[in-house]
């Protein structure tokens, strides 16, 4: 399995872990060809998530902007995200493997949450680190973890938000690989995390292809994706990636702006390095010090991204572009009023970059674009309404 | 021969242990750190400096503490390349730090400013062997000795790794991080006794060694013994303590 997507990528971890990383390597690969795990996991798609979720077209949505939208509906996903379908997959593995306790890091709270309901399905031991700042902002999506019989491990130390999470869950990790699965959320750290994600992921690109294919007779002219480490995006991404009339578009949290020093945008604005265990573009000083980020959407407020977009940055197969937070809660709000539907802040980065399309001419009227709706938006409820009425946006 | 080699064999020659020091380049401050590095220097066979990162899995509370403190002061990696210049003599110095530090300097720059200010060796401890190559080649042409990390995680990638190690193959005690949570691993016994039949590399047993009793658990297996979260827990409580430890490791480890 090459641990590399171009020269990103790797396993720098240190050498205490690398038995657990190549014994999860190992039997990942002979899982996927194991037809009993592959039905297994179908299983749990269809009747526990909900799959196939909808490629919903948004009828008002696309009438206000002038282009058809569809939304890949994976805010309807048991658990309101697509994180659910990575977390179904790598607990299968886990208990494979014989692993009796679960451990995952969560920023928005979003795979915290799916963690601990997979932990909850098959009678696993769990515990969930997350940043101190992310549990104030996701109060509710701790007390959801908590009487999912979890136990939430507020970290502290650091920035106290997702990476600080990593840090901590890696820290655990290395002194109980031999009971413990580290289930991890995105597609970025360490060989193999990135290619398990992508692989669990992919259902997201498989289902949109078919879909849009019944309900138009092609394929997209644009798919638009949030990137935090990237697991949605690349979901999505995969299954066109060698369609290569199909402009796939990252949307990374700008907070207040690229170049603000106020941000979450890695591709845009970071630099190659090494962080949690890859060769990847991250946000560093000039000594390679780990910037703090900022965006509103705790999801994506990580310095880092996984290593396959900073590959598919590099060859230019997908193009990454920020949008700020302001731009993000105006998407937010005007997909809720007019389709009724409330998105995941991390989703409505997505959303935002459309608008701003749309707003400038970029599209033709013929032009079909998916934005893959990630989650669902309930959460960020309390942080929308806090600058609703300071800007009555 | 380098500095480090060169230590070892004249310990082999007495019949003694190495013991290597840690100490956080900028801890407890900018202005005091200089002095806490030249004190442990003149006690230790080899001293092991660790730069800080905003980021240390591999690290412990007290040494991330340490490390944040550190950063909060200031410290650059050129501070830390001219304080060595100052203080180096016939010991051997090694430098730890993490990979985004090498890797951002440019590793081919990074090496280069090692050679010139003294540094003997280099330890990374979140690149696997695996990925050690690219670091290992550079160091190499600069004359540095790259060390390799082994834990009793598994004997058989230790082994794997013990056939091409250098200076000091740092054997990791227990699973988990540095400082002091925890047992030492009884493991960790026949993982030396196993090491040393596939290896002539010193061996260098470390993480979670706070005390005497600990080093003598280790005198008749390991080359040197390395200590890091225990000298940081000594210099918050001032420079005499500080020094007690160090006497009375040092004496410990030349006990035959």
């Amino acid at each position: 399995m090459d641990r590399y997507f171009g020269r990103f990528g790797g396993m720098y971890a240190p050498e205490t872990l690398m038995p657990a990383l190549l014994e999860i390597e190992e039997e990942f690969c002979k899982l996927v060809k194991d037809e009993n795990f592959l039905s297994e996991y179908e299983y749990y798609l269809k009747n526990y998530v909900g799959r196939p979720s909808p490629l919903y077209f948004a009828k008002n949505l696309s009438n206000h902007l002038g282009v058809r939208i569809y939304l890949k509906r994976e805010d309807l996903n048991h658990t309101g995200a697509h994180k659910i379908n990575n977390c179904i997959g790598q607990a299968l593995l886990a208990k494979h493997m014989g692993k009796k306790r679960l451990i995952a890091e969560t920023g928005a709270g979003q795979h915290g949450v799916a963690t601990a309901t997979v932990a909850a399905l098959f009678g696993m031991e769990c515990e969930i680190f997350m940043g101190e700042e992310d549990a104030k902002r996701q109060f509710h999506n701790v007390q959801r973890m908590k009487m999912l019989g979890s136990t939430v491990r507020v970290v502290s130390k650091g920035s106290k938000t997702l990476k600080d999470a990593i840090n901590e869950a890696m820290r655990d990790w290395s002194e109980t690989f031999e009971y413990t699965f580290y289930l991890f959320g995105t597609a970025a750290g360490p060989h193999p995390f990135p290619t398990i994600v992508k692989y669990f992921q992919s259902v997201i690109g498989k289902e949109t292809k078919e879909q849009i294919k019944r309900l138009e007779g092609r394929l997209p002219d644009y798919i638009f994706a949030c990137v935090g480490g990237g697991s949605n995006a690349i979901g999505i991404f995969s299954a066109f990636l060698e369609d290569h009339e199909v402009k796939l578009i990252g949307v990374e949290g700008a907070g207040e702006g690229i170049h603000t020093g106020k941000t979450a945008a890695t591709l845009c604005s970071g630099s190659v390095g090494i962080l949690h265990g890859t060769k990847t573009y991250i946000l560093q000083d000039e000594e390679g010090q780990i910037q703090n980020t900022h965006s509103i959407s705790a999801g994506l407020d990580y310095p880092g991204v996984g290593p396959e977009h900073a590959y598919l940055k590099e060859t230019g197969r997908v193009e990454y572009v920020g949008a700020t937070d302001k731009e993000a809660v105006a998407a937010f709000l005007l997909l809720t009023r007019l389709e009724g539907i409330i998105p995941a802040l991390e989703s409505s980065h997505a959303l935002a970059e459309v608008i701003k399309r749309a707003k400038m001419g970029l599209f033709k009227t013929s032009d079909i674009v998916v934005v893959n709706l990630s989650g669902r938006g309930d959460k960020d409820i309390n942080t929308v309404l806090e600058l609703w009425k300071d800007d009555e946006l | 021969m380098n500095l480090i080699d060169e230590r070892f064999e004249k310990l082999k020659k007495e019949g003694k242990k190495a013991f290597i020091g840690y100490v956080t380049f900028g801890y407890p401050s900018f202005e005091e750190t200089l002095g806490f590095i030249e004190l442990v220097y003149s006690y230790v066979d080899i001293l092991e400096i660790g730069f800080p990162f905003s980021d240390p899995i591999a690290d412990g509370e007290i040494i991330q503490v340490a490390s944040r403190k550190a950063l909060n002061e200031g410290v650059k990696l050129n501070h830390l390349f001219e304080s060595i210049e100052k203080f180096k003599k016939d010991k051997p110095v090694v430098l730890m730090l993490y990979a985004n530090t090498v890797y951002k300097r440019g590793i081919d720059k990074f090496f280069e400013s090692c050679k010139v200010c003294g540094i003997d060796g280099v330890i990374i401890p979140d690149v696997s062997f695996e990925e050690s190559f690219e670091f290992k080649e550079v160091a190499e042409k600069f004359g540095i000795v790259y060390i390799d990390l082994v834990s009793i995680s598994s004997l058989e990638r230790a082994k794997m790794i013990a056939k091409q190690s250098k200076g000091f193959l740092y054997c990791v005690s227990r699973k988990g991080v540095t400082g002091f949570k925890g047992q030492i691993d009884d493991r960790i016994f026949t993982f030396l006794r196993e090491l040393k039949t596939i290896t002539s590399t010193p061996l260098a047993v470390g993480f979670g060694i706070k005390s005497k009793e600990d080093v003598e658990k280790f005198k008749d297996l390991a080359d040197g013994i390395v200590i890091g979260s225990a000298i940081i827990t000594k210099i918050d409580e001032g420079k005499d303590k500080l020094e007690d430890f160090l006497k009375e490791i040092s004496e410990s480890l030349k006990d035959k």
